[in-house]
């Protein structure tokens, strides 16, 4: 009986280095998905995308003396290059709007403003759904972007995002919160444009 | 549990993360008492659908398969120029002495290629038995030192009688210095060299064999009137042929790295006035 195994990244990453041409390959059809979405939903531009997945597997093959494997893994290293790059393009084009920070400024969501009276977010189609929350998670600050992006839509723990974008779990866990809040009152204020100007204060109930 | 607590679990609840079992009982046992909580995660439980149907409907797409291509041209140029980058993997950094190591080699291997290129001058101004059989040397003479410099071998001359074969030259006036003594070798090595007298060859066969075809004299300064020139010497120097091309003679640009011999025409007050070129 055969076993076959699947080669770890690593192992791919040393017979690419050896010159393995089909390690590279594997390697890159591999990754480049992961890596190219990511680039989009944080750019929301394909040619930022395209650009950023080509420059990632360029430092593979021609700089490798930053990657550590003991500080986390080859897909880490590689989604740390992409938000780089992507956040360098980003700042050169500032062709996104953004939401801007003046949410973190005017104090935390109202939880009763956060609460919809008629059920906005579920009436809206399947395809309704996915284009109004890739605009507004496109339209999230980076920093809340980056941590959705990876978290909630490439579904990784906190831990991963934590080590890809450096910092600490605490970080990943309270922006995730705060970003989430911001998509709801993002997606409301899509579907109800007269709500959009409403007051964000929180307010708590201690039922 | 009260909506402060509710709220610091809401994003773990809702996106079915893994809690405490009694964290959950005590979450789900405050939103039937609190309305604002419960509406609170249903949006966030349909956020949580919004988000998970964008990651599905994403996982479809791909980067275009020109990146691949160009990277994989890449790889293979890369892998031509650097055979194995393995040393690379996994952050094993060069050890700092290994730039200092680098940096020795370097150094070695530049010494050796001057070296290299000294031994391969000398060479070149060994004394062939030709070369001997045209040019007379003055036994009298002592030798001049006329240093190398960027890379133009300069040879020691004096004055003293003229060279039959230098009279096929074009200088007409008389009053120009003869070339002379055409002694051999660097300066540095000019002590060793004067032990080593080519053997004599049959003067007439030599000259007919190693017959010389210089240019006229061409005046390096614009204006200077050789014709005043009364005094001076020529001294016979090696050249880059691409030099050539300064005084408008065409080169092979494929031969433009040999080099080419000259006769410098130097005043009495040491400064070149003309050149001349041999074949």
């Amino acid at each position: 009986m055969t076993v076959l195994t699947t080669p770890s990244d690593d192992e791919l990453l040393r017979l690419m280095l050896a010159g393995d041409e089909s390690a590279f390959v594997t390697l890159y059809r591999r990754r480049q998905g992961g890596i190219y979405r990511f680039a989009l939903q944080m750019s929301g531009s394909p040619a930022i995308a395209e650009d950023v997945t080509q420059e990632v597997f360029m430092v593979l093959m021609s700089d490798l003396k930053n990657y550590d494997k003991a500080k986390g893994s080859l897909s880490s290293y590689l989604y740390g290059i992409a938000r780089n790059h992507v956040l360098r393009s980003l700042s050169r084009d500032r062709s996104f709007v953004s939401i801007g920070d003046s949410y973190e400024e005017e104090g935390e969501t109202t939880h009763e403003q956060l609460i919809s009276q008629e059920d906005p977010l579920g009436d809206l189609t399947r395809s309704e759904v996915i284009e109004s929350v890739r605009q507004a998670v496109t339209a999230l600050p980076a920093h809340y972007r980056e941590v959705v992006v990876l978290c909630d839509l490439h579904e990784m723990s906190y831990a991963e995002a934590a080590q890809i974008l450096n910092c600490a779990v605490g970080t990943i866990r309270s922006r995730l919160h705060r970003a989430r809040s911001l998509l709801i009152e993002k997606l409301r204020a899509n579907k109800e444009p007269d709500t959009a100007s409403r007051p964000v204060n929180p307010a708590r109930c201690f039922a | 549990m009260n909506c402060r607590n509710f709220e610091a679990i809401i994003t773990e609840l809702a996106r079915g993360q893994m809690l405490e079992a009694r964290a959950r009982e005590d979450a789900i046992s405050h939103m039937e008492v609190c309305k604002h909580c419960a509406s609170r995660f249903a949006d966030e439980q349909t956020l949580t659908a919004g988000l998970r149907a964008a990651a599905a409907s994403a996982s479809v797409v791909e980067t275009p398969a020109r990146v691949e291509a160009a990277l994989l041209s890449a790889f293979r140029q890369s892998r031509t120029a650097a055979p194995s980058g393995i040393d690379e993997f996994a952050g094993t950094k060069a050890p700092r002495w290994s730039h200092w190591s680098i940096a020795a080699a370097a150094t070695i291997m530049v010494v050796s290629a001057f070296a290299a290129l000294q031994f391969l001058i000398n060479k070149a101004y060994e004394p062939a038995p030709q070369q001997a059989s045209t040019v007379q040397p003055a036994p009298h003479a002592a030798p001049t030192i006329e240093e190398a410099t960027t890379g133009q071998a300069v040879q020691e001359t004096r004055p003293g009688p003229v060279p039959e074969n230098r009279e096929q030259t074009s200088i007409s006036s008389q009053a120009f210095p003869r070339p002379l003594d055409r002694r051999q070798g660097l300066i540095h090595e000019a002590g060793l060299r004067t032990g080593r007298t080519p053997p004599p060859k049959s003067r007439g066969t030599a000259a007919n064999a190693n017959e010389e075809i210089a240019t006229e004299f061409l005046p390096l300064s614009y204006g200077s009137d050789l014709s005043q020139l009364d005094n001076g010497q020529v001294v016979r120097v090696e050249l880059p042929r691409s030099v050539l091309q300064s005084f408008g003679i065409p080169i092979n640009a494929e031969r433009a790295g040999e080099r080419v011999k000259a006769d410098v025409l130097l005043g009495h007050d040491g400064v070149a006035r003309a050149i001349r070129f041999i074949r």
